[in-house]
């Protein structure tokens, strides 16, 4: 079953600072298809949400970016900079606390 | 599918007139291609536009993106010049601000004890303002003439060479020419010294981001 995508629209700036602490860097295709794999097709993000969500960790310098020429065109590369290492520990908490309340407002139960 | 010169070369013509910087063009071109190549099939110019409207939202959204791209790319070489003129305190560079100084207050007591002709240093002033001007023409109409598309930091380095101009003239006119504010010789000494010590930390600190930052292929 696919997921609204407006469900994870306010974590998107954690997945991606979460993806790019796990890999050491990426461009913006690879990261759509990295979110796409891990969750077997349930969620598609759309790159109208990435790139400026990309955008703006790299002005607010949690990003780093280089570019390489492959296969003739340029190619944009996102990796974590310093403060970006730091910044995505504690969205990561950030994530786990809002879960964790989720999961008491919403009352949810075993399914077993 | 395996994309041929020819078949590159209609997508870059189709997606060509709308980014106005080729940053974004870049970016977009390399996307759609690399998710071209993941599909199975012939190539057909439609599924290009299929990606656009699709994935980005059409042309109209990436030109709307662009320009709040624009702002973060000012605001993040904004934030990193500002990073440089404080490292400029830190060791070694304090010792040249240490040096700066000792320079300004030579000119302040100079100026004060031998009654020295302070109009010399106002065009030093100038000629330091125009130094991102320099920088800003060389790069857009020297280094960068290959280029057909514009660079999204051109705006940046416009913007930086208009405030120390803009700075310039109010001292020049403001303080010095027309003494709008009215002061004394001697205070209008001081703001020179202290505009000789600002201007030069950031004359510095734009250099350094230049070859740091903006000179090179990536934003």
């Amino acid at each position: 079953m696919a997921i609204n995508n407006d469900l994870f629209k306010g974590t998107l700036q954690t997945i991606i600072l979460k993806l790019l602490a796990e890999n050491e860097r990426m461009y913006g295709y690879e990261i759509t298809q990295k979110v796409k794999q891990i969750t077997k097709g349930d969620l598609l993000l759309k790159e109208g949400a990435l790139y400026p969500t990309l955008h703006k960790l790299e002005s607010d310098g949690l990003l780093e970016t280089s570019t390489m020429v492959v296969d003739n065109r340029l190619r944009k590369y996102y990796a974590l900079s310093e403060n970006g290492e730091v910044e995505v520990l504690n969205k990561l908490q950030e994530a786990k606390n809002f879960i964790h309340n989720l999961e008491l407002l919403l009352n949810f139960k075993p399914s077993f | 599918m395996k994309l041929n010169q020819e078949q590159l070369a209609e997508i870059r013509v189709y997606i060509f007139a709308t980014p106005r910087f080729r940053e974004t063009y870049n970016e977009l071109y390399d996307h759609i291609v690399n998710a071209l190549e993941e599909l199975d099939g012939e190539f057909n110019i439609a599924l290009v536009a299929e990606i656009v409207t699709d994935d980005f939202g059409g042309f109209s959204k990436i030109a709307e993106q662009e320009v709040l791209y624009q702002k973060q790319v000012i605001k993040k070489y904004t934030r990193l010049i500002g990073t440089e003129m404080l490292n400029s305190f830190k060791f070694p560079g304090i010792l040249g601000n240490f040096c700066l100084l000792f320079f300004c207050i030579g000119i302040y007591i100079a100026g004060i004890k031998l009654n020295l002709n302070i109009k010399p240093l106002y065009k030093g002033l100038y000629i330091i303002a125009t130094i991102p001007l320099i920088f800003y023409l060389f790069k857009r109409y020297i280094a960068d003439r290959k280029h057909i598309k514009a660079s999204i930091k051109y705006e940046f380095l416009h913007l930086s060479w208009m405030l120390a101009f803009c700075i310039c003239q109010v001292l020049f006119l403001g303080v010095y020419h027309a003494n709008f504010f009215n002061i004394t010789p001697t205070v209008q000494l001081i703001v020179l010294s202290i505009s000789f010590f600002a201007a030069s930390i950031f004359i510095r600190a734009f250099v350094k981001l230049y070859f740091k930052k903006i000179n090179v292929l990536t934003v």
